[in-house]
C-alpha cells in the first residue's frame, strides 16, 4: 500500500486542523458547564460515527458491536487509572491499543470465513457485544460485577481536574478520527474498502486483498472507537457493564451514520450534529417516550426521502452535477 | 454481499428505530391495585415535613422555587425511575396546595437521560446553566455518581432516593434518604449492618433456618449485599449449602431451580432484582419445586404481587411498609393516599414502599432544609451536615461514612397477601413467621 499526499486532501485537512483550533479557541468564552459537557458529548459521538463510518460505511459491512470497542476502551482506562498511577495519555493509549487487539483479532478470525460476510457479521459483531460484556462482568481486574471507582483515581490529576479538559482530549480525538477518515476517502486504501462495498467478488478478482483491507480498517476503526472510552472513563466517574455496554450506543452511532450519509467522509459528523441536539432540544419536550419516538421516525424518513443521507442532500444543493453522476 | 447498500441501510435503520421503541420505558405492571388499596383510609392534608405550615386553598404567589432533576424516564432503569417522578409530581403539587414554601410555588424541572450516566451528567450541567434553584438526585448508582460531578462543582445540595453501592460518593453536599452500605464506620465492611439485619430477623424466628443456598445476580447492589449476608449468616453458624451468581438479564433459571431444588434448603437467598423473582418462581413451578423460605434482596414490588399465593411468606429487603408505626403518621398516610390515586392512574404499583418512600424521604431532607434556611444551598448543605431531618422512613442524619448515617435496611415478609416489616422490632407490624 503505497501512501503519497493527495493535492485533495489539503483542503479537507486545513478544515479539520480549523475546525479542531476553533474548538479549542472556542473553550474559555463557553459560558457554562453545559455548553463544556455537551460539547465534550459531541465530540465523543463524533468520534464513535467517524470510526464507525471508517470500517462499515467504506466496506459495507454493518457492526452492530462498535460500543463494544468503545466500552472496552472505557474499562481498560478505568483498570489503568485503578491499578496505576500512570498519567492520562497511557490509559489512552492502552485504550485504544487494546480496543484495536481485539477488533484485529476478531477480524482475523471473522473475515477469514466467506460465511460470516454480509447480515451475518452484523450477528456476530452484536454476539461478541455480550460475550464481551459476560467477560469484563466476570473479570475481576476489569469489573467483575460491582463497576468501577474512576473519580477517586483521577481527582487531582490533570484530566480529572475540569470538563474543559476532557473537551480538549474531545477534540483531539474527533480531528484523529476526521483526519483518518477524510485520507481515507481519497487514498486507494479507501478505494478498495469501498470495491468491498461495491461487490467483494469482484473487488478480489481485480487484485484487491480484501481480507488484509478489511482486518485493518476493522482494527484501526475499533482502536479510535477505544481510544474515545479513556476521556469517557474520566468523565463518568464510575462505569459499570450496564451503562458502559449500553446498546442504545451502536444504535445511536448507527443512526448518526446513516443519517449524515455514509457517501462522504465528513457525513458522519452532521449526523452526530443533528442527532445530538435533535435528542438534546427533545429534552425539554415533556414527554420522554414521544422525544425518542421522534427521533426514530426522523430516522426513517430521512432515510426515505433521502438516500445518501444530510451530506448527499447538501452535495445536491451545491453541485447539482456531481450529485446527478453519482446516483448514476 | 448479496444485499444492495440501499436495502442493507433501510435493515439498519428498522432495527435501529424498532431498538429504539423497544428501549422506551418498560412496561408498567400496576398488578390488582385495588385489592392491595383496599384498606388505604381517606386523609386529610397536612404539610409533606414537620416545621411547615400548610395553609390549604392558600394560592402560591411570586416567583417559583425551581428543583430540577434527571431521571430514567425511558430504559432500563424507567420502572424503577417513573415511581420517583411519581413522587416528585405528587411533593410539588402537595407543597402548593399547601400555599408554596414562604409563599413561593414549588416548580420541577425533569429531563429524561434515557438510563445513560452520561447523559445524566449533562442534564444536570444543563439544569445548572438554566438557573434552578435547587436540585433532586437521579435514580441508580452510575448516574447519581455521574451527576454528583457537576452539581458538587456548583457547589449545590445533592440530596438522593435510594442508591446502589458506590463506595466513593460524593462528599459533604450529599444527602442520601436511603443508601446502601449505611451504618458502618469502616467502609471496607460497608453492607455489614444490612447483613447484621437480616441476620437478626431470622434469628428472631422460633424456627431460624439453618441451611441457605445462595443466587446472586451479577449486579453491584445485589453482589456486595450477597456477600457480606453470606459471610455474616456462614460466621453465625449457617450452612451455606450452595452459592451461585448468574448475569443480569438472565431468564431461564431452571438449572439454577434444580440446583437449589437437589439441596432443599431451609431458605434461598435471592440477590435478586427486577423480576427476576418472578422467573425463578417460574422454574420452581416447572421443576414441581416448593421452597421452604425465601428471601429476595431487590425485587420490583408489582412482580411479587403478581405472584400471588405464591410469595406467601417471603421475606423481602426494604425500608418502609404502610403500617404503624412508620406509616402512623399524618403525613404517611397522605402519602399513602395521594400516591396510590396517582400511581394506580399511571400504572405503577400503588403502594408506598421502598422506592415511593425513599423519594419521598429525599424530598422530605430538601424541603425541611429549605423551610429552614430558605433557598440557599450552602447554607442547606450547612444545616443538613448540622442537623437530623425526620422522615417516613425515620431520622436520619447526614454523618459517618460518605454522609452515609444509620442503615435502614428492614426486612418485609409477605403475610396473608400484604407486605409487612418484621425486623427490627422498633419498626415491625408483626413478628416473622418461618414454618418449621
Amino acid at each position: 500500500m503505497k501512501l503519497s499526499f493527495d493535492p485533495s486532501l489539503r483542503r479537507p485537512l486545513v478544515m479539520i486542523a480549523a475546525g479542531v483550533a476553533a474548538a479549542l479557541a472556542l473553550l474559555p468564552v463557553l459560558g457554562s458547564g453545559f455548553a463544556v459537557t455537551f460539547g465534550f458529548q459531541f465530540l465523543i459521538w463524533i468520534v464513535l460515527a467517524l470510526s464507525w463510518s471508517l470500517f462499515s460505511g467504506n466496506t459495507g459491512y454493518a457492526s452492530f458491536g462498535h460500543g463494544v470497542f468503545f466500552g472496552i476502551g472505557t474499562y481498560v482506562a478505568a483498570a489503568v487509572f485503578r491499578s496505576t498511577e500512570a498519567p492520562f495519555v497511557v490509559a489512552l493509549l492502552a485504550a485504544g491499543l487494546v480496543a484495536g487487539l481485539l477488533a484485529l483479532v476478531l477480524g482475523v478470525a471473522v473475515f477469514s470465513s466467506p460465511r460470516f460476510a454480509g447480515d451475518l457479521f452484523g450477528l456476530v459483531t452484536l454476539a461478541m457485544a455480550f460475550i464481551v460484556m459476560t467477560i469484563v462482568s466476570n473479570t475481576s481486574f476489569l469489573d467483575g460485577g460491582t463497576g468501577v471507582f474512576v473519580r477517586e483515581h483521577t481527582d487531582g490529576t490533570w484530566i480529572g481536574a475540569s470538563t474543559r479538559h476532557l473537551f480538549v482530549v474531545g477534540a483531539l480525538l474527533a480531528g484523529l478520527a476526521a483526519i483518518t477518515a477524510a485520507v481515507t476517502s481519497v487514498t486507494r486504501w479507501g478505494a478498495a474498502l469501498r470495491s468491498i462495498r461495491d461487490d467483494e467478488s469482484v473487488a478480489e478478482s481485480l487484485g484487491v486483498p480484501t481480507y488484509r483491507y478489511k482486518v485493518v480498517a476493522f482494527a484501526v476503526s475499533g482502536a479510535i472507537a477505544g481510544l474515545a472510552g479513556a476521556p469517557q472513563a474520566v468523565f463518568l466517574g464510575y462505569v459499570e457493564v450496564g451503562a458502559v455496554f449500553a446498546l442504545h450506543i451502536p444504535l445511536f452511532v448507527i443512526m448518526m451514520a446513516i443519517l449524515g450519509g455514509m457517501s462522504r467522509w465528513w457525513g458522519p459528523v452532521v449526523g452526530a450534529a443533528v442527532v445530538v441536539a435533535l435528542r438534546e432540544a427533545l429534552l425539554g419536550l415533556g414527554s420522554a417516550e414521544v422525544a425518542q419516538i421522534i427521533v426514530g421516525v426522523s430516522l426513517v424518513v430521512v432515510i426515505a426521502v433521502m438516500p445518501h443521507g444530510l451530506s448527499g442532500v447538501a452535495v445536491k444543493v451545491r453541485k447539482p452535477q456531481l450529485a446527478k453522476e453519482e446516483a448514476r | 454481499m448479496t444485499t444492495t447498500p440501499t436495502r442493507r441501510v433501510r435493515l439498519v435503520a428498522a432495527a435501529t428505530f424498532i431498538a429504539l421503541v423497544a428501549a422506551c420505558g418498560g412496561v408498567q405492571d400496576a398488578s390488582d391495585s385495588q385489592d392491595l388499596t383496599s384498606d388505604l383510609a381517606d386523609a386529610e392534608i397536612v404539610a409533606p415535613v414537620e416545621g411547615m405550615e400548610c395553609d390549604p386553598g392558600t394560592e402560591p404567589t411570586g416567583e417559583p422555587i425551581v428543583v430540577g432533576g434527571s431521571l430514567s424516564l425511558t430504559g432500563p432503569l424507567a420502572p424503577t425511575a417513573l415511581v420517583h417522578d411519581e413522587i416528585g409530581k405528587i411533593v410539588v403539587e402537595w407543597v402548593n396546595e399547601c400555599g408554596g414554601i414562604d409563599g413561593r410555588p414549588l416548580e420541577r424541572k425533569v429531563l429524561d437521560d434515557q438510563s445513560s450516566p452520561a447523559q445524566a451528567a449533562s442534564n444536570y450541567e444543563r439544569l445548572l446553566a438554566e438557573g434552578v434553584d435547587l436540585v433532586m438526585g437521579p435514580y441508580g448508582g452510575a448516574s447519581t455518581l455521574a451527576g454528583a460531578g457537576p452539581v458538587s462543582r456548583a457547589g449545590y445540595a445533592y440530596p438522593t432516593a435510594t442508591n446502589g453501592a458506590p463506595g466513593q460518593l460524593i462528599g459533604e453536599n450529599h444527602f442520601p434518604a436511603h443508601q446502601f452500605g449505611a451504618g458502618v464506620t469502616d467502609p471496607t465492611k460497608m453492607f455489614d449492618a444490612y447483613a447484621q439485619t437480616l441476620l437478626g430477623a431470622l434469628n428472631s424466628s422460633d424456627t431460624p433456618p439453618e441451611t441457605i443456598f445462595f443466587a446472586n445476580a451479577k449486579f453491584p447492589t445485589t453482589l456486595s449485599y450477597g456477600a457480606a449476608a453470606e459471610a455474616a449468616l456462614e460466621e453465625d453458624g449457617k450452612n451455606i449449602v450452595g452459592s451461585v451468581e448468574y448475569d443480569l438479564g438472565t431468564t431461564d433459571f431452571s438449572s439454577i431451580a434444580t440446583r437449589i431444588a437437589s439441596e432443599d434448603p431451609d431458605l434461598v437467598y435471592l440477590g435478586a432484582i427486577g423480576a427476576d423473582v418472578t422467573n425463578i418462581y417460574l422454574a420452581f413451578d416447572a421443576i414441581g419445586y416448593e421452597p421452604r423460605a425465601v428471601y429476595a434482596a431487590a425485587p420490583s414490588p408489582a412482580s411479587i404481587a403478581n405472584l400471588g399465593d405464591q410469595v406467601e411468606g417471603i421475606l423481602l429487603t426494604s425500608i418502609y411498609e404502610n403500617h404503624a408505626p412508620l406509616g402512623d403518621t399524618d403525613i404517611a398516610r397522605y402519602l399513602a393516599v395521594t400516591f396510590s390515586e396517582a400511581a394506580e392512574a399511571d400504572g405503577l404499583f400503588p403502594l408506598v414502599e421502598t422506592q415511593a418512600a425513599g423519594g419521598f424521604a429525599a424530598w422530605q431532607i430538601l424541603l425541611t432544609a429549605v423551610n429552614e434556611v430558605g433557598v440557599d444551598n450552602a447554607a442547606i448543605i450547612e444545616w443538613l451536615n448540622a442537623n437530623e431531618v425526620s422522615t417516613v422512613v425515620g431520622d436520619i442524619s447526614f454523618d459517618g461514612f460518605n454522609n452515609y448515617g444509620e442503615d435502614f435496611n428492614r426486612v418485609t415478609q409477605v403475610q396473608d397477601g400484604k407486605r409487612v416489616l418484621v425486623w427490627p422490632e422498633d419498626v415491625a407490624g408483626a413478628p416473622i413467621d418461618l414454618a418449621p
